[in-house]
């Protein structure tokens, strides 16, 4: 069962009047019911997800203006033009300079309104979004229809965007409206409207993004609750309030400093030393130290955060299925959990986190540990007396980690692995371009709609599909799950993608990951949400 | 001097164009591609190729080169490839960082070093001596991570004496400035001290033998005087040497005293930069550490000329 601490969590909404219920405007009643709800939803995998530790006896209350906050963050992000940036961290940067078109429920992750009011689909390819009024960008630029379409084409189209792919079903944006806009699909496409909720529905000024050309990613112009007042890359950012933000009485603090670590144990020296208020994606191995620190809440929240590894199934001797199923349950996730995971993640045979809507509850444990099946997987594959694999790693000491255990693990049952850990860049190009590693141990930090994930990792086109392999009726599986508009037949028809993973083995699950903040009390609102990625815009100082 | 300045002058081409064609060279050589890191996650080739072709990095080696080259001979140092940032303003916002860092730990290393090896000279084949070697041999040995940590624990965490991370411009806040600076200035500093230390007390153990030095001791000079006026002088080249050589080390070392500190100086920069390939940057910083230590040598060499007139 999953746990999640609702303590030193939520503010009471100021602003129930404003249209829409975006991630920002929350109350403390919806937060204990989330808190309650993921609690109960967690299916029969055992979790020992890390909770707040103090923080159940901090006072919420009315949120009070004014103060300045320090965040401690060992993930500068790679870019602050939404479309560029490639990090999966970039998002908590991002979040208090832009408003996305459409917002997500925290716990959930359901679309709500943002910056678009408003949605439907008119057709299984035309999506119309209303656009909420009297909005304007932090340059005085008017937020309006000819803004979304600038920002949608240009995320569309630019060569050099990021979101290309996650856009590659969009054809063309029209102005419909005084306050409206229709986008034009070249496919049905039901993740279109939670790819609005993450960075291609983060709209930036176009008069900045003309002016400023390439130089655009240090001068960001959103319509969110700050605005820039230094970016240092990789060092630091600072956010001033924005005086004219749409949310009457929001955001609450004066500004917002964060202060980004390459290393992990100077973040947390900052926040220990009280420079820094809150410190976001703390490591797993940290939770108990930060915990013995007075006056600091740690918060786990289950998350999309999944590791795992990438398979070549073209590669030999990883293109026979039999070897892939036989390392699938080679790997004792239990044990993994408790070594790798110090016991605060959750063993996982599919891509999403247990009590999410793409969960399929009927394929939580497939992929158990099995090593006598192992042994005769590999018998019937004609590898009697094992097999060899070449592993791949990220150059971390938490992947130096991983893949040690693994490797571990893999032996134990016959199957040697080799592992490399170049730098980032060279190990994406050695597996995904030069495809010359069986497998890649890493991670996925998730999407906002379950099918882009299902997409990105298993469609045969995708990049991180690096064996280009496609397993019978995955294809179909992935066409039912974007092109119906109905949650249910979506579900069935990812957990399709889910049964044919696990019996293909394409991508290989290994641990569902909280997300851990740490937070002195004296901060509130802090609002975890299942997609990993802490916004702090409205957090106050109590 | 204006000879010596000239001369300088004269070997800092050759030096800057081997420096930044090797640099160059072993970036190219190194696996990996920037543009992939660019790309980001789910690219496509096309997508990789747009971005190579965007930065040049699809154009032969050499014509790179000579494209950086040319422009940084015009003052163009061009931009970051992955931050998009002027390279020029990167390091304008880190170089003053370390550069702060490393004068602090220098003026440690200095005063404690030259204090050590005077006490150890005066009272040497002494247990006073004995300690203070066997202090400078573990403060060589101590590296400066390790004691970075150390300090941290015990004077940020512990007593809230210093903070444990950041650092303030002394131009803003000279008073909060010099409190950020203490613990690095210590991590850094304490393998230069014992360096000096050892360097100057084996220095000053034959001056203090000399036949001159007896001779002021028989016209009854007092033995502070004689050491710090005139055994001190004799030790200055050396001394000056040492401390020259100090300063191109601690900019090498600063890397891991920032990163322990959290600092954003010029170590953070370029090491981020090599681990993504980010050539414009690299190459940029070499320049200009190069010129630094070009300039402290030259600082040294005339240092000698107003130490030692002999010299010439």
């Amino acid at each position: 069962m999953r746990e999640y601490s609702a303590a030193h969590v939520g503010t009471p909404d100021q602003d129930d009047s404003q249209e829409g219920t975006g991630v920002r405007t929350r109350a403390v009643a919806l937060m204990l019911a989330a808190g309650l709800l993921l609690a109960g939803c967690g299916g029969s995998s055992k979790s020992s997800t890390t909770t707040s530790t103090s923080g159940a006896t901090q006072p919420t209350g009315t949120p009070r203006a004014g103060g300045e906050l320090t965040v401690a963050d060992p993930l500068p992000p790679t870019s602050l033009d939404p479309i560029l940036g490639t990090s999966g961290g970039d998002q908590m940067a991002l979040y208090p300079i832009y408003d996305r078109l459409i917002d997500f429920n925290p716990r959930t992750l359901d679309p709500e309104p943002g910056l678009a009011t408003a949605w439907r689909y008119t057709s299984p390819t035309t999506l119309v979004l209303t656009l909420r009024r009297g909005v304007a960008f932090q340059d005085g630029t008017p937020f309006n229809g000819a803004a979304v379409q600038f920002n949608l084409m240009r995320a569309a189209t630019l060569k050099t965007s990021v979101e290309a792919a996650d856009l590659a079903s969009l054809a063309s944006v029209t102005v419909t409206g005084p306050s409206q806009v229709t986008l034009h699909l070249k496919a049905p496409d039901a993740a279109m409207v939670l790819t609005l909720a993450d960075r291609a529905g983060m709209m930036s000024s176009p008069t900045a993004v003309k002016k400023l050309g390439a130089s655009y990613g240090n001068h960001p112009v959103g319509t969110g609750p700050y605005t820039v007042s230094q970016y240092v890359p990789n060092s630091k950012l600072v956010l001033n309030k924005n005086p004219h933000y749409w949310q009457a009485g929001k955001p609450y603090l004066k500004g917002i400093t964060f202060d980004y670590f390459t290393d992990q144990q100077t973040a947390n020296n900052a926040v220990k030393d009280d420079q820094a208020q809150v410190e976001l994606n703390v490591a797993l191995s940290d939770v108990s130290t930060l915990k013995a620190v007075s006056g600091l809440s740690v918060v786990s929240a289950p998350s999309l955060y999944i590791d795992g590894c990438y398979i070549n199934a073209a590669r030999p001797p990883l293109n026979n299925v039999l070897v892939r199923q036989a390392v699938a349950i080679a790997i004792n996730r239990t044990a993994l959990n408790q070594v790798f995971a110090f016991g605060q993640a959750t063993p996982a045979s599919q891509f999403y986190p247990s009590g999410y809507w793409a969960f399929d509850p009927a394929a939580a444990n497939t992929l158990a540990y099995n090593p006598t099946k192992v042994r005769s997987l590999l018998k019937q594959a004609g590898y009697p007396n094992g097999v060899t694999i070449k592993g791949l790693g990220y150059q971390t000491s938490a992947e130096a980690r991983l893949l040690q255990v693994i490797q571990q693990q893999l032996k134990n049952s016959d199957i040697n692995m080799t592992f490399s850990l170049p730098q980032v860049a060279t190990a994406a190009q050695d597996f995904f371009v030069s495809k010359t590693y069986n497998m890649i141990c890493s991670s996925w930090s998730g999407r906002p709609d379950p099918s882009q994930t299902a997409t990105q990792l298993m469609a045969s086109t995708s990049f991180y599909n690096a064996g280009a392999y496609s397993p019978p009726g995955m294809a179909a599986a992935l066409a039912a799950a974007a092109g119906d508009q109905s949650t249910p037949a979506r579900a069935d028809a990812l957990h399709t993608v889910t049964a044919l993973n696990q019996r293909y083995m394409v991508w290989l699950p290994l641990l569902n990951e909280p997300n851990v903040t740490a937070i002195y009390n004296k901060v509130h609102g802090l609002l975890p949400n299942l997609y990993g990625k802490v916004d702090v815009s409205f957090l106050w100082l109590g | 001097m204006r000879r010596l300045l000239l001369e300088r002058a004269v070997w800092l081409v050759p030096t800057l164009l081997l420096a930044t064609f090797g640099v160059f060279w072993l970036i190219h050589l190194a696996p990996g591609d920037p543009a992939i890191t660019l790309a980001g996650e789910n690219a496509t080739a096309r997508q990789i190729a747009a971005i190579r072709h965007e930065l040049g990095l699809d154009q032969p080696f050499l014509l790179q080169y000579w494209h950086w080259l040319t422009h940084a001979w015009r003052g163009n140092l061009g931009t970051s490839l992955n931050t998009r940032e002027g390279v020029a303003g990167a390091i304008g916002h880190a170089l003053p960082v370390t550069l702060q860092l490393v004068l602090g730990g220098l003026l440690l290393a200095a005063v404690l070093g030259t204090i050590a090896g005077i006490v150890s000279a005066r009272r040497a084949g002494t247990s006073t001596d004995a300690a203070v070697s066997t202090l400078a041999s573990a403060g060589a040995a101590i590296p400066s991570f390790w004691l970075g940590l150390v300090l941290i624990s015990m004077f940020a965490l512990g007593t809230h004496w210093f903070p444990a991370t950041g650092s303030v411009a002394l131009t803003s806040n000279p008073g909060q400035a010099l409190r950020h600076l203490v613990l690095p200035s210590i991590a850094l500093g304490v393998s230069g001290a014992a360096e000096i230390a050892r360097q100057l007390r084996a220095v000053l153990i034959d001056i203090l033998g000399s036949d001159h030095i007896r001779t002021l001791r028989a016209k009854g000079l007092s033995e502070r005087r004689i050491v710090w006026l005139h055994a001190l002088k004799g030790a200055a080249v050396p001394l000056m040497t040492i401390v020259g050589l100090q300063v191109s080390r601690f900019l090498g070392a600063a890397v891991v005293v920032e990163a322990v500190f959290g600092i954003s100086g010029i170590g953070s920069l370029v090491v981020g930069a090599a681990q993504n390939h980010d050539y414009p940057v690299v190459e940029g910083v070499v320049v200009v550490m190069a010129l630094i230590v070009i300039v402290v040598n030259f600082a040294v060499d005339v240092s000698y000329r107003i130490f030692d007139p002999r010299i010439r």
